[in-house]
């Protein structure tokens, strides 16, 4: 009798359990505002292609949330939970349904066991696709004197998955430096080893080439690459980088050159171009680029300081020169495009559009290192025109830099440290044809909350990828763990 | 038939031993020294405040290390042996300090007493990748916690609170320290952030290489 009692308690238990499971927000108190959620996908424009968009309440009271997500064209998806776990492929049913079009969010949240509904929000879905496989990235935990566990990793942006292409648990502790590919395409890569066993790897004609990290007439490693189209030449910098700490200022760190020149590699002959133009002994030129034709090379270039002092009087102008890849020489003048010493400001990272139209740069109050900057913000200077702006809907009170433009250039990425000041993220942008940036969205995670609450890294200089960069990593190490490597010759214009 | 059996066992003993040797080599993460026994030593006494016993332990074995030579600054100091400004100028250039875990969290216990938030940060964080390992240093995280709560970081404390909530020997300092997240007023009770966060607030910028 007990035993039955027992059970009839049980199996009410249960049935009330599973009512209170199945109980959805029908009575949720109606409140006209919009739901604060983590990430802010709120009014995002997104591409077809993308991962699913989930997302929590930023309230960590909040203990369930409840969407319903509706195609203006049709199709609908619902999730409920702590966070939104849509189904990869209805997501992407769902988007390419709504191909240019809205799709309109409904969001109810529990807290104190009481829902409440929010006012509806939008996701736009672009009409432009992002052609690109994925993005590259670096992986990495803060660390000043010393570095741990860091890594590139290839991120598909349909799914959630991520792919080591090189890191250090494998790698006896080396630091890995930024993987550069030609135009998102990774049949040419680049990265930098430092440390005993150091060098600059070059991938290129489906084969890894490790030069010597230091050529002694340089006197110093190749640091920030930039390919040429052809890909025949690399452009880098050579950079004498110290750091420095403020005790008290917000910008912790001050990282800064003693001194940085511009040179471009020849792959084909292991030379470095060097010239009087780009390697001025009272200037610091750096951040190359070439433009899309190949017959420019844009860098940044300030007057030398006296460091560490006059750290904060360090300012990059915007320069270009002329290059003829036929010769690989390097023109007699070099125009400047933006004075920032004059305007107080200093420009770095120029990145141009792939299609020629648009230059993204970063502006800070000086240096380079932009990074660690929170007044740093995004711009853009249209080459046609020459007119320039903040990409005002894109900045953030925070560090935002290290962009990269998709292989069509309709997309953009860059990292922001907007979350916590500290740890940088990778958001994606587009440009639409009047030259006005879409609000940007944070790289999307099955659970993003969770995932980026608790992660210690940041990210640095992503790229996007147009497929799986497909590198032989146990090769890569070994490679990296002999002592062949191929000197390279400087040579001057 | 036994001999035989023993030898083949004795001979499996050795291979297994080899093999358990090899693969242990091969699949060892790369680590950097989380400290010398002497940097575990003055770590030690540094956490107890034993600054007699560290200048003597120094005056009777000089130490090598230069995380330790530091601790034994401080301790000069704190017995009136060295003035502010000379230990300060030793400070201030930490290149090559920072050799490892309990070097890096050593130097974060010495700025933090000094007041240089900012280089205690600096210095938790190298405490925390020096390991190489995912799972974060108990003290360091909560030193990131403590710098961040000092310089009004708020988001930025929780974070390292929610993940120091998840572990066993963070937990008890994760729930000390989240009021202050959720109530900042409440900085008043812990006189000691109370005044560091005065002396950043108020303390002109330095520079450190």
């Amino acid at each position: 009798m007990i035993a039955r009692k027992t059970s009839f308690s049980f199996s009410l238990l249960l049935t009330l359990g599973v009512l209170a499971a199945c109980s959805g927000p029908q009575d949720a108190a109606f409140v006209d505002a919009l739901p604060v959620i983590y990430p802010d996908y709120v009014d995002v424009t997104i591409p077809v292609g993308i991962a699913p968009l989930n997302f929590a309440m930023a309230d960590d009271s909040v203990t369930a949330i409840d969407v319903v997500v509706n195609g203006v064209d049709g199709g609908m998806l619902y999730s409920k939970g702590a966070c939104t776990d849509f189904d990869i492929q209805s997501w992407h049913s769902l988007l390419e349904q709504n191909r240019g079009r809205e799709l309109n969010l409904t969001v109810c949240a529990k807290r104190d066991g009481k829902w409440t509904r929010y006012r509806d929000f939008s996701i736009h879905v672009s009409e432009a696709d992002l052609p690109d496989w994925g993005i590259t990235y670096r992986r990495i935990a803060p660390g000043y004197e010393m570095f741990g566990l860091m890594g590139i990793y290839e991120r598909e942006l349909s799914t959630f998955e991520e792919k080591s292409l090189l890191d250090n648990w494998e790698n006896e502790g080396m630091c890995i430096n930024c993987h550069t590919s030609n135009r998102a395409n990774p049949d040419q890569h680049v990265f930098h080893v430092r440390g005993e066993h150091g060098a600059t790897l070059i991938h290129t004609n489906g084969r890894d080439e490790l030069l010597k990290a230091v050529n002694d007439s340089l006197g110093g490693t190749m640091v920030y690459p930039y390919w040429h189209p052809d890909g025949r030449y690399c452009a880098f910098s050579t950079n004498k980088t110290s750091q420095m700490f403020h005790t008290t200022k917000e910008n912790v760190v001050e990282v800064y050159d003693s001194s940085s020149d511009v040179f471009v590699y020849d792959t084909e002959n292991h030379q470095i171009i060097g010239d009087s133009l780009i390697m001025k002994k009272l200037w610091a030129e750096n951040c190359p680029a070439f433009s899309p034709d190949g017959r420019w090379l844009y860098f940044v270039t300030a007057r030398r300081q006296v460091y560490p002092t006059d750290y904060d009087k360090e300012r990059y102008s915007l320069c270009r020169v002329s290059f003829d890849p036929a010769t690989g020489h390097i023109g007699q003048r070099v125009d400047t495009l933006i004075n920032a010493a004059a305007e107080g400001k200093s420009v770095s990272w120029p990145r141009p559009s792939y299609d020629g139209h648009y230059l993204m740069y970063t502006l800070a109050d000086y240096g380079y290192f932009t990074i660690w900057h929170p007044e740093c913000d995004l711009w853009l200077l249209d080459l046609l025109t020459g007119q320039r702006q903040p990409l005002t809907i894109v900045n953030s009170d925070r560090a935002d830099s290290f962009h990269n433009w998709s292989s069509d250039g309709g997309w953009f990425l860059f990292t922001s440290r907007r979350d916590d000041g500290r740890y940088s993220r990778i958001y994606l942008s587009s440009i639409g044809q009047d030259g006005q940036a879409t609000k940007p969205f944070l790289l999307p995670q099955r659970d993003p909350k969770r995932f980026y609450t608790q992660s210690l890294y940041s990210y640095n200089t992503p790229d996007f990828t147009i497929r799986p960069v497909g590198n032989d990593s146990q090769a890569q190490i070994r490679a990296l763990k002999s002592d062949e490597r191929i000197p390279t010759e400087m040579v001057k214009n | 038939m036994m001999k035989r059996l023993l030898a083949i066992r004795w001979q499996t003993f050795l291979l297994l031993f080899f093999l358990c040797l090899l693969c242990g080599g091969c699949h060892r993460a790369p680590q950097i020294a989380d400290g010398t026994q002497e940097e575990h030593e003055y770590d030690q006494l540094l956490q107890q405040k034993q600054w007699a016993k560290i200048v003597e332990k120094n005056r009777l074995t000089p130490t090598e290390s230069e995380a330790c030579y530091n601790v034994v600054r401080l301790a000069s100091w704190h017995l009136g042996k060295c003035s502010r400004v000379e230990l300060d100028k030793c400070l201030d250039d930490s290149h090559g300090v920072l050799g490892s875990e309990t070097s890096a969290l050593m130097m974060s216990d010495i700025y933090l007493q000094l007041g240089m938030v900012n280089m205690a940060r600096r210095a938790a964080f190298d405490a925390m990748v020096a390991m190489r390992n995912e799972r974060p240093n108990s003290r360091a995280l909560k030193r990131l916690t403590e710098v961040a709560i000092i310089t009004h970081e708020y988001d930025l404390a929780m974070k390292y609170i929610k993940i120091g909530e998840q572990y066993d020997d963070c937990r008890p300092w994760a729930k000390r320290l989240r009021p202050l997240v959720e109530h900042p007023e409440k900085i008043a009770e812990f006189p000691s952030y109370q005044k560091l966060r005065e002396i950043h607030d108020s303390k002109k910028d330095e520079f450190f290489l």
